[in-house]
């Protein structure tokens, strides 16, 4: 029912990386409950198949200059919210899932998947809801699919897409909104145990954790606002 | 347990007070009280020198005490710090030796500038450390060698490695 294409990870231009899927015939219903799928299992493909890096399990967002707030945490923290949040404010879509880092520059490798969006995240975003093919509404979708296209028309960066701040969010009803620095030890040791192939990285796992976590100061933000969360972010990278 | 001692497999970078450490499996983060337990298991203090050297002037002496305790024992469970009396031993890093013809060993220690010449015994003590053989087996092949009382020579080799330990010519390795 879903084809899945992927282009060459290793030095492809993220504009040619792309999904197809054919319908078939199904409902729309099943057919974006099937897109969701056939996403995630793109995203195992792409993890496989990356060139060795960094590669966390973080969405990431930019500004025009490469500036990029990254944002890792376990599934559940709110990392595709805030990146949504942050392109609705003009940010440019780096990705929501993988965000890979170069283990020498500490550059950012855009992986613009289309961006999932939970159930409890959906009525912030109530123009990014699933469209039927006949240009009607879907009901009952848990997890929104969103094509790149529907996020924002922000240009690329102009330059090297760079961590400016590493933020470890943290979705906690009630909290209200907090932003504490971390320490570097902290943050490589977190972002490590949210990294997959680790071990194939080509230097020890700590020199390379280390050096991402110098050179982005790290913040472990707790939120259930999502605007006042959204201001935070935007002054990190102020 | 008597002298903790980190394993050697165990990678780690210190980041801003902290240690980052990586076993080859897992990573760890070791943190305020933890990373000072860790940089003072050395393979040369015993349990209560660690505990002692990182309690040193805590205002509640018994909390402390009871808390690095706890630390240690969940580093050896982590299984990031052994037996260091199982340890081998190597010279340290600048350490230079040269051997005379009727087997005696002269050590220069670099950055101390300590300069050593070993008796016959603690030269041949220093052969077998350096070859990569831990303290019961460098006691063993001197009794097998020269028949002398196991004890004695226990006591003899004990003594010479933590000598050198102290110099900063050998440190313990697994």
């Amino acid at each position: 029912m879903f084809r899945a294409v992927l282009a060459d990870w290793d030095g492809t231009p993220a504009a040619s990386r792309r999904v197809e899927v054919a319908p078939g015939d199904c409902s729309d219903h099943a057919f974006h409950v099937g897109l969701s799928i056939a996403v995630s299992r793109l995203n195992l493909v792409v993890t496989a198949s990356a060139s060795p890096g960094l590669m966390l399990h973080a969405g990431a967002a930019a500004r025009p200059d490469g500036a990029a707030v990254v944002l890792c945490g376990e599934s559940g923290s709110g990392k595709s919210t805030l990146t949504a949040g942050l392109v609705a404010r003009g940010w440019y879509y780096v990705t929501d899932e993988i965000t890979w880092i170069d283990p020498v520059t500490t550059e950012l490798r855009a992986y613009r998947k289309p961006l999932s969006l939970k159930i409890g995240s959906q009525p912030l975003f109530p123009a990014l809801a699933p469209v039927a093919r006949d240009g009607g509404s879907v009901s009952g979708v848990a997890n929104w699919t969103v094509a790149v296209d529907r996020l924002e028309h922000a240009a690329p960066p102009t330059g090297s897409l760079h961590p400016v701040a590493l933020v470890f969010p943290t979705y906690r009803a009630g909290a209200g909104v907090s932003l504490e620095p971390m320490g570097p030890a902290e943050a490589a040791w977190r972002a490590g145990t949210q990294s997959s192939r680790l071990r194939d990285l080509e230097e020890p796992v700590v020199d390379v954790l280390a050096r991402v976590a110098r050179r982005a100061p790290a913040w472990q933000l707790v939120h259930d606002d999502h605007a006042r969360a959204l201001d935070l972010l935007e002054e990190l990278a102020a | 347990m008597s002298r903790p001692l980190v394993r050697r497999r165990c990678e780690q970078r210190e980041l801003a007070g902290a240690f980052l450490l990586d076993d080859g499996v897992n990573l760890h983060l070791l943190d305020g009280v933890a990373a000072e337990v860790w940089r003072s298991v050395d393979g040369r203090r015993d349990r209560d020198g660690v505990v002692g050297a990182v309690c040193d002037g805590a205002p509640d002496l018994v909390a402390a005490t009871r808390e690095v305790a706890a630390f240690l024992d969940r580093l050896v469970d982590a299984d990031l710090v052994g037996d260091g009396d199982a340890g081998r031993f190597e010279p340290t890093a600048g350490t230079g030796w040269v051997e005379s013809d009727d087997g005696g060993v002269a050590l220069a220690v670099y950055g101390s500038g300590e300069r050593l010449v070993l008796s016959p015994g603690a030269s041949a003590v220093w052969e077998l450390a350096v070859s990569g053989l831990a303290e019961a087996e460098i006691a063993s092949a001197l009794h097998s060698e020269t028949g002398a009382d196991a004890h004695v020579l226990g006591d003899l080799v004990a003594q010479v490695v933590l000598e050198l330990l102290d110099v900063g010519a050998l440190r313990r390795v697994w």
